[in-house]
């Protein structure tokens, strides 16, 4: 076969692949481009495709979770917070949403909302430095000092 | 001939990169997305909604000790735990010796505590830069422990020309000023005071005491009629 009849079989090839792909999975598509926003931190853009994405029931794995981050990077909180509460429901200990959530409910000051879920994390990861501290201080704002000096105590490493 | 083979071969080169490019790794990327990362967390936070202190800490980053130790210092303090509170207060300090705004803090509890000398020692080791409204009245009480009225003055008048609204720091002068018998002084002060508060019975009193010590019997008789009205 000639080398020009298989390079114009390539170019069909290419041409075609593409086109189905894009007639086949619009879904993806549309979620790879939310994402490349999301990895570029144009929050603002992604949202609007995430939400789509959700409106039509597209599933991937990060897609939700992806949406409620985006959501508290532009400082839509209530959304966020709906976001994160709606997957813990479904799985109770996915510890990066239960971190998002607590943080988001100090952010409104509901430090007996952020505290459990904050002791949730760290029954899953104790050794977890940060998130121990953020307990400490959500403690100490809701004025139960004696617990926020415990929890302080063993994030520096006096206590264990 | 052979330069049409060399052509060939690149044409389909270039068109393979290209078939990749559109066909292959859409469909690779289905399955395996890159790895995003996690923004900050942009907390329109406590500070703006609560008036309490933000989360300042990103996704991945460490808090560093010294700053959970300051926070447990703190903490220490407001549970009247202070000699726990200055060992942490140290302990900052020895790892963080430039942050006036701890050593500052680390005077209060020593204050608090009835260590006059410690707290004074220790302000008197903040360059006057970074003397805050705070430590300034905090310096100025310690004057005021050890009678020393004239060193307190400047502190307490410096502090109110920023901050006139503070009653309770212009109450600190007014009666500092009458302890020194500078009674016109004082009541100029009492003046303002009442002018903020008309209803605080309590300063009204102490301003009819200071027209007492101050030898106008009328004028204190009238401001005293008014606190039983």
């Amino acid at each position: 076969m000639k080398p020009s009849v298989v390079a114009a079989c390539l170019i069909v090839i290419a041409l075609l692949t593409t086109a189905a792909y894009h007639l086949l999975k619009p879904d993806w598509i549309l979620f790879r481009k939310a994402e490349t926003y999301f990895s570029e931190k144009a929050f603002s853009q992604a949202i609007p495709v995430y939400a789509r994405l959700l409106e039509r029931g597209f599933e991937a794995p990060a897609l939700v979770s992806h949406l409620g981050t985006a959501y508290v990077a532009t400082g839509r909180f209530r959304e966020a917070a709906a976001i994160f509460e709606d997957i813990l429901r479904k799985a109770p200990d996915k510890l990066q949403e239960l971190k998002e959530l607590a943080n988001i409910y100090v952010a409104f000051g509901q430090f007996k909302k952020a505290i459990p879920l904050y002791q949730t994390f760290l029954q899953q990861e104790p050794y977890n430095r940060s998130v121990r501290i953020l307990l400490a201080r959500a403690l100490s704002w809701s004025g139960r000092f004696d617990e926020a000096i415990v929890e302080y105590r063993k994030a520096v490493g006096d206590e264990t | 001939m052979k330069e049409l083979i060399v052509r060939s071969v690149l044409s389909a080169c270039v068109l393979m990169i290209l078939f990749f490019i559109f066909a292959i790794f859409p469909a690779f990327s289905e399955e395996v997305g890159p790895k995003v990362p996690v923004p900050p967390v942009t907390a329109a936070g406590p500070s703006q909604a609560q008036q309490v202190k933000p989360i300042q800490v990103e996704p991945g980053e460490e808090i560093p000790d010294w700053l959970a130790r300051w926070e447990l210092a703190r903490v220490l303090s407001y549970v009247k735990r202070y000699d726990e509170s200055i060992a942490e207060y140290q302990k900052v300090l020895k790892e963080k010796p430039g942050l006036m705004e701890a050593r500052i803090e680390m005077a209060k509890v020593l204050f608090w505590k009835g260590d006059q000398t410690g707290a004074s020692n220790i302000l008197e080791s903040v360059p006057a830069k970074d003397m805050t409204g705070d430590a300034k009245v905090l310096m100025a009480d310690l004057f005021v422990a050890q009678k020393e009225y004239a060193k307190a003055g400047p502190l307490y008048r410096d502090y109110l020309e920023s901050h006139p609204e503070d009653q309770a720091v212009r109450l600190k002068l007014a009666d500092m000023l009458s302890w020194q018998k500078k009674y016109d002084a004082s009541l100029a002060e009492y003046r303002k005071i009442l002018k903020a508060r008309p209803d605080d019975i309590q300063v009204r009193r102490r301003y009819a005491f200071v027209l007492i010590w101050a030898g106008k019997h009328a004028d204190a008789a009238a401001e005293l009629k008014k606190t039983l009205d």
